[in-house]
Order: C-alpha cells, then sequence, then structure tokens
C-alpha cells in the first residue's frame, strides 16, 4: 500500500518529471551544448578504449 | 557487455562526470568547472548547518507526541528555521535560465545519450534533442520525500499545531534529503537512498500517531 503510495505519487504522478524540467534545469546555450558534446565525444572514446581492455584480457 | 555507470555534479561554472566500467573509474569535466569553484550544486550552504537542524528537528519529532505544549514555542522556531532553509534556496531556483540550471540540463542530457545510444556515436543535434530528466537526480529525492511527506500529513489525524507540524515536516524531509546527498552523494545512488529515508520517516509518524493516542 505504502509502495504504491510512494509510486503513484512519484513515478506515474509525473511531478519530478515537472519539477526537474521546469525547476531544476533550464535551456543551455549553443556553446554549453558543444562543450558538452566534446566530452560526450571523451567519454565514449574512452569507454570504447576499456571495452578492449577488457576484451584483449578476455581472449 | 560491460555496464557503464554515471553519476554527475553541476555548479555555476560547469558539470564532471564520473564514469565507471567494473573497477576502471574516469572523471570528466567542462572546461571551467574547477577554475571556478561555487557551491551552488546544494541549495543550502552548508551541510554543517544543514546537519545540526536535522538532529535538532528528530530530537523535537520525538518530543511533540509527548509534551506538544511545552515544546510548542520551540517548535515553531525551528519550523521557522526550516522553513528558512527551504526559501534560501527558492531564488537560484525560480531564476530562469541560471548558469547552474543550463549546466544541470547539460549534465543530464549528456548522461542519458551516453546510456541511451550506446554504442551509436553521439551526434549534437541528438543532444539537443535529448530529455534532460534524468531519474537519478538528487531533485527526484527532494520532490519525492516532499510528496511523500505530504501524503503521511494527509494520512494522520493530526488535530493542534497543524501549521508549524506541516513546516517542520517539510523542512526535516528537505533537510534529511540534502544531509543524505552531502554525506555520499557517490557511494550510493540516490534511488537507493529514497527507501530507507522513507521508512525512518514513516517510523517517526508512527511514533507521533502513537504517543498522540496515549495522550
Amino acid at each position: 500500500m505504502g509502495s504504491f503510495a510512494i509510486e503513484l505519487l512519484t513515478k506515474y504522478s509525473g511531478i519530478p518529471y515537472l519539477a526537474q524540467k521546469y525547476i531544476f534545469t533550464g535551456e543551455p546555450t549553443q556553446e554549453q551544448y558543444e562543450e558538452t558534446f566534446l566530452l560526450a565525444l571523451k567519454i565514449q572514446a574512452w569507454q570504447k578504449s576499456v571495452m578492449e581492455e577488457i576484451e584483449i584480457e578476455r581472449r | 557487455m560491460e555496464k557503464l555507470q554515471m553519476t554527475g555534479k553541476a555548479n555555476n561554472s560547469g558539470f564532471e562526470i564520473t564514469a565507471t566500467i567494473n573497477t576502471e573509474i574516469n572523471r570528466f569535466a567542462t572546461r571551467n568547472y574547477d577554475v571556478k569553484e561555487e557551491e551552488v550544486d546544494s541549495p543550502v550552504n552548508s551541510w554543517i548547518i544543514s546537519a545540526i537542524l536535522y538532529i535538532l528537528a528528530l530530537i523535537f519529532y520525538a518530543e511533540i507526541g509527548l509534551a506538544l505544549d511545552i515544546w510548542a514555542s520551540l517548535f515553531i522556531l525551528l519550523s521557522a528555521f526550516a522553513a528558512g532553509n527551504i526559501l534560501w534556496s527558492v531564488p537560484t531556483l525560480l531564476r530562469k535560465n541560471s548558469l547552474w540550471k543550463q549546466w544541470h540540463a547539460c549534465e543530464h542530457k549528456l548522461v542519458n545519450i551516453i546510456t541511451r545510444n550506446n554504442p551509436k556515436f553521439p551526434c549534437l543535434e541528438k543532444l539537443k534533442q535529448t530529455s534532460p530528466y534524468n531519474s537519478n537526480c538528487g531533485s527526484v529525492l527532494i520532490i519525492t520525500t516532499l510528496l511523500f511527506n505530504l501524503y503521511i500529513i494527509c494520512a494522520l489525524p493530526f488535530t493542534g499545531y497543524l501549521l508549524p507540524i506541516i513546516l517542520n515536516f517539510i523542512g526535516v524531509i528537505y533537510l534529511v534529503a540534502i544531509f543524505a546527498r552531502s554525506l555520499c552523494p557517490k557511494k550510493y545512488p540516490v534511488n537507493k537512498l529514497t527507501f530507507p529515508i522513507m521508512i525512518i520517516l514513516a517510523g517517526f509518524a508512527a511514533l507521533i500517531l502513537l504517543s498522540q493516542q496515549q495522550a
């Protein structure tokens, strides 16, 4: 009952989603997007290298 | 395939991401994140203040059912503190496009695009279209606990001093959320903390109810 109420209030009500969208985040600028994108590329490159290392270790 | 786990933190100057794959951990940050360290991630300036208020609030919580009249004035005072604590963060949160909010959105978008589109190569347009919502964000914990708090208040048959009780209840949950997050933001994911906190709060609510029935 309690857990259902929590689910109802949070997951299904969409209130945390709306709060995060309108209160806790804003619309980034083009420069911010570009910097974020560069970071995404760096993370992906790192992820790829780690995966390759793991694959080599397995063999 | 090994799962990539990411946790992030944003401030006025940028954001940082800690990525983990198995035992491999790496930290990624935007250009100016470390240059200007402004503590705007937490709406409360110092977690020490939060911790003190939190402990005090818990003591008053236990006392409320036993001697409401004696503690009422102090209780109201504490409620004012707690409410003030919430009000402290309101100007930052209501500013439409503060830098913190923008970087916070960037952080969420990055985490979402990497984890959802993995292993596809991200593109800038896709990044813009990605949702800024992340269910593991600390803000979800705050909102969730506030909502749960409201649910408990509605369920309990309080008779007197309703306003201070509501104020204090909201304040305590808010402080618990901030305190828990400031203590262990990286060790434990937010969604794992939510349930134990709610159990503790439900316990306190039951204590109040029991004390009221005995009186």
